[in-house]
């Protein structure tokens, strides 16, 4: 997941990893897997598109 | 959250833990409670997402479900929650004494090297009369120490029933 520093003072990071799980499980958004890199075990990086705008309320 | 993004989860935890300063065992502390942090969220979650929707009637179709009906009634209950522990309390508590006092008694080995090897030897020819352990004198316990070939080392000992003859010692 990029900006994974980037979690905000007061927000679990575990309730941002579930967000983003029920989100894309919805269909709100897609994420990727990329290569797996020596600087994370041999893991590979969850990347979460940015976007601008949220979805219009109703 | 499945295997792939639990992996990178892991992964976001260990890129994070090499970037931060201080000891070693510091960082890997961090990791550990984070990690379990996350866990524990996802698990609350989904005993939260089990039981959110659900009328207690139709609980038991999941173990989120179960639980939280089970919670919501024993707050409902708190006499019969208070009793229902107080009984567990006592069961504990007897199980406990029971089995402290089984293993001291029976399962504790002796106190002694390996004595899983010690032996009782006793005078098999010359038995008093209703009893099959024939006493061993003095002579007895010196031939033994003479033709000793399996023994690594042997003591005597002797006993008497003070009571039953109503004498001093």
């Amino acid at each position: 997941m990029k900006n994974s520093n980037a979690t905000p003072s007061g927000v679990a990071r575990g309730a941002v990893y579930m967000t983003l799980d029920r989100l894309e499980k919805k269909g709100l958004l897609t994420s990727m897997l990329s290569e797996p890199t020596a600087e994370r075990g041999g893991r590979a990086t969850r990347c979460v598109p940015q976007w601008t705008a949220g979805l219009p309320t109703r | 959250m499945d295997s792939r993004i639990a992996d990178s989860v892991i992964g976001d935890l260990e890129e994070l833990r090499r970037r931060r300063s201080g000891s070693a065992f510091r960082n890997r502390l961090w990791f550990w409670t984070t990690a379990l942090g996350i866990l524990f969220h996802a698990v609350g979650r989904r005993i939260a997402a089990g039981a959110a929707f659900r009328s207690p009637r139709s609980a038991s179709n999941g173990i989120g479900g179960d639980f939280c009906h089970a919670v919501r009634l024993l707050r409902q209950h708190p006499g019969f929650t208070t009793t229902a522990m107080l009984i567990f309390a006592l069961g504990i508590g007897a199980n406990t004494t029971v089995f402290s006092v089984v293993r001291a008694v029976l399962l504790r080995p002796l106190p002694y090297h390996e004595p899983e090897r010690l032996v009782f030897l006793w005078n098999g020819l010359e038995t008093r009369q209703g009893s099959s352990h024939g006493v061993m004198t003095g002579r007895h316990v010196a031939e033994v120490g003479r033709q000793n070939a399996t023994l690594e080392s042997f003591a005597a000992f002797t006993y008497w029933d003070e009571g039953s003859k109503g004498g001093s010692i």
